[in-house]
């Protein structure tokens, strides 16, 4: 793709309310996205499907231990209280019996994912916006 | 003229509306999330566009993308469904903006109506039967809320003017607990809907909810097509519908019905529309009007052998009404139960994989639905899977007809509510017809051993 057709495409997506875009014209695609109100352009190579931004994170192996923390429903599994607020509980934490680590959300409804016994928080399973299993670890206590 | 919708909806409800659309010779664009990719209604449109990631904000109630997806498919115009913006008025006017048809009513409408107060106000000047209270903003001195409380009588009810579906709103039982009750609902009314005006009605005790359902074209004609129960709701949430309203008598619903009708050619209104009442010891008050099409429109097709939603295409279309209001005859009774994707004790959400879905057939038996063996309920939507809808010469026929379809219907993979449909259908209250709007609740409490 020309560099001119994706200057055009950056201020098209500049100017609208989108804060993706992607197209595919023969063997390339280009994807561009907005972050805090710059757009970024990531251009792939064929057959390549796109790859969203992935924060970066500490994820642990997930494989099933008995102190393990886990998933009571399948949903969106949310690290945080709110969009741009703190965490619940970063590793190392000490937490008490009862105290919330996570929102599971299902079907506009959220359930809080609580820790039974007090404990150290000492790997954190999967990420922030993620599809969880019910079952599927999400907290490792030590 | 359009000859080619976008549907800017998913599940049951835009399947409903492809159905329609093809019914008519219309052809369909299917706008969904990268959740709704593999559902199989987005494979059978005639042109599918992925909007956005699941997150509905981002995808079904991105307006921009709908726009885009509009103008690139070349669609003529935008079904919004139910839920989502489908009320949304704002919406509607960009739409329209763009050269669209936005099928439904005027924003002006979608507006008037979204404020309670003036809803309240534009019912009562065409002559439909409101709740006792003023349908004026309430004043915000103390002394002139307790005269005003005080001339309805208690108990009475604060309202958010923002509110509806059963959102935003205090029931008051005497003058002690009145000015903190809405210190409180002002609050939460600014918090949840941007507006902090209230206002305040009599607080009724034991009402059902009773709707009418109206069918209107862009040249000033108006009818309604009967009425709909819809008494049994769990957190102010549809369970269970039924047409017409068990033990009211017709010609009651005829004069409240010809007043809705009234109403709707006084506002101009176009397109299909609901206006929900509380009925009690015979007597029925206006609470909101829904200016959409209602999850519950099944139920009045059935009985009165319209397409509802072809109608209301056809409005869009600026076509004139052929009914006539005598052209509605109403025959038998319909009943519809929601089938969600919950634990039927619990009420937890059940999302995930449906390893074996049979539904039910047969002589007065219908399913809207848009599962299919496979498919994986997302845990980003509504919990609704299915709506089983059954017909009968009479009520006991329609309910005999649904214990059948119950017993037929399996899901493997999920739990559903279908255990509670079918022991609803075996409580004798229900079974007698003319439960009150908190039925459900208590035989739920009273039920439950905790």
């Amino acid at each position: 793709m020309d560099s001119e057709r994706i200057k055009g495409l950056i201020d098209l997506l500049a100017e609208s309310d989108l804060l993706e875009l992607s197209l595919t014209e023969g063997d390339s695609t280009i994807r561009l996205f907005k972050q805090a109100g710059k757009v970024v352009a990531t251009e792939l190579a064929a057959d390549h499907s796109s790859i969203p931004p992935v924060e970066s994170a500490k994820v642990a192996t997930p494989s099933i231990a008995a102190s393990d923390i886990k998933a009571s429903l399948y949903g969106v599994l949310h690290l945080t209280p709110a969009a741009g607020e703190a965490p619940f509980v970063a590793v190392g934490d000490q937490v008490e019996a009862g105290q919330t680590l996570a929102v599971l959300e299902a079907m506009k409804m959220f359930h809080p994912v609580k820790v039974k016994t007090a404990g150290q928080v000492t790997a954190i399973l999967a990420q922030s916006g993620a599809e969880v299993e019910a079952g599927q670890s999400l907290f490792r206590l030590g | 003229m359009f000859d080619k919708v976008l549907i800017a909806n998913r599940g049951e409800i835009a399947l409903r509306i492809q159905r329609a659309c093809h019914g008519l010779g219309i052809q369909t664009v299917v706008v969904h999330s990268e959740a709704d990719r593999h559902a199989h209604y987005v494979q059978n449109a005639d042109q599918a566009l992925c909007i956005g990631p699941a997150s509905p904000t981002r995808s079904y109630l991105n307006q921009a993308a709908l726009l885009f997806a509009a103008k690139v498919s070349g669609a003529q115009a935008i079904h919004p469904g139910y839920g989502f913006l489908s009320e949304n008025a704002g919406f509607a006017e960009r739409i329209e903006a763009a050269g669209l048809t936005f099928i439904g009513p005027s924003a002006a409408c979608i507006r008037t109506m979204g404020d309670k107060v003036a809803a309240k106000r534009a019912m009562r000047e065409a002559g439909v039967p409101c709740v006792p209270g003023p349908d004026s903003v309430m004043p915000t001195d103390d002394a002139s809320i307790q005269t005003i409380a005080r001339e309805i009588g208690y108990p009475v009810i604060v309202k958010a003017a923002g509110g509806g579906g059963g959102r935003g709103m205090r029931v008051v039982k005497e003058e002690g607990e009145l000015l903190d009750a809405i210190a409180l609902t002002r609050e939460e009314a600014r918090l949840a809907f941007g507006n902090p005006e209230l206002y305040i009605e009599k607080f009724l005790g034991h009402p059902r909810h009773v709707e009418i359902q109206v069918l209107c074209d862009a040249h000033g004609h108006a009818i309604w097509l009967g009425c709909r129960d819809c008494s049994l709701q769990r957190r102010h949430q549809k369970v269970l519908e039924e047409a017409p309203a068990p033990g009211i008598d017709p010609e009651l619903i005829a004069k409240v019905g010809e007043r809705c009708a009234v109403a709707c050619r006084q506002i101009g209104y176009r397109g299909v529309g609901t206006f929900e009442f509380l009925y009690e010891d015979g007597e029925f008050f206006f609470i909101e009007m829904n200016t959409r099409l209602q999850v519950e429109h099944p139920v009045t097709e059935m009985t009165t052998g319209i397409d509802i939603v072809q109608q209301q295409l056809r409005m869009a279309r600026g076509e004139m009404l052929e009914l006539r209001q005598q052209d509605v005859q109403l025959n038998g009774h319909s009943l519809e139960c929601r089938i969600n994707a919950e634990d039927p004790v619990t009420f937890m959400p059940t999302p995930g994989l449906i390893q074996r879905w049979e539904v039910p057939g047969g002589f007065g038996v219908r399913v809207d639905s848009h599962v299919t063996t496979g498919y994986r309920v997302p845990p980003y939507y509504d919990s609704m899977v299915a709506k089983v809808i059954t017909h009968g010469a009479t009520r006991d026929e329609a309910m005999a007809r649904m214990r059948l379809a119950l017993s037929e219907l399996v899901v493997e993979g999920i739990s559903t509510n279908i255990s509670l449909h079918r022991d609803i259908l075996d409580d004798p209250a229900f079974c007698a017809g003319g439960v009150d709007i908190h039925h459900l609740e208590r035989w739920l409490q009273q039920r439950s051993p905790t």
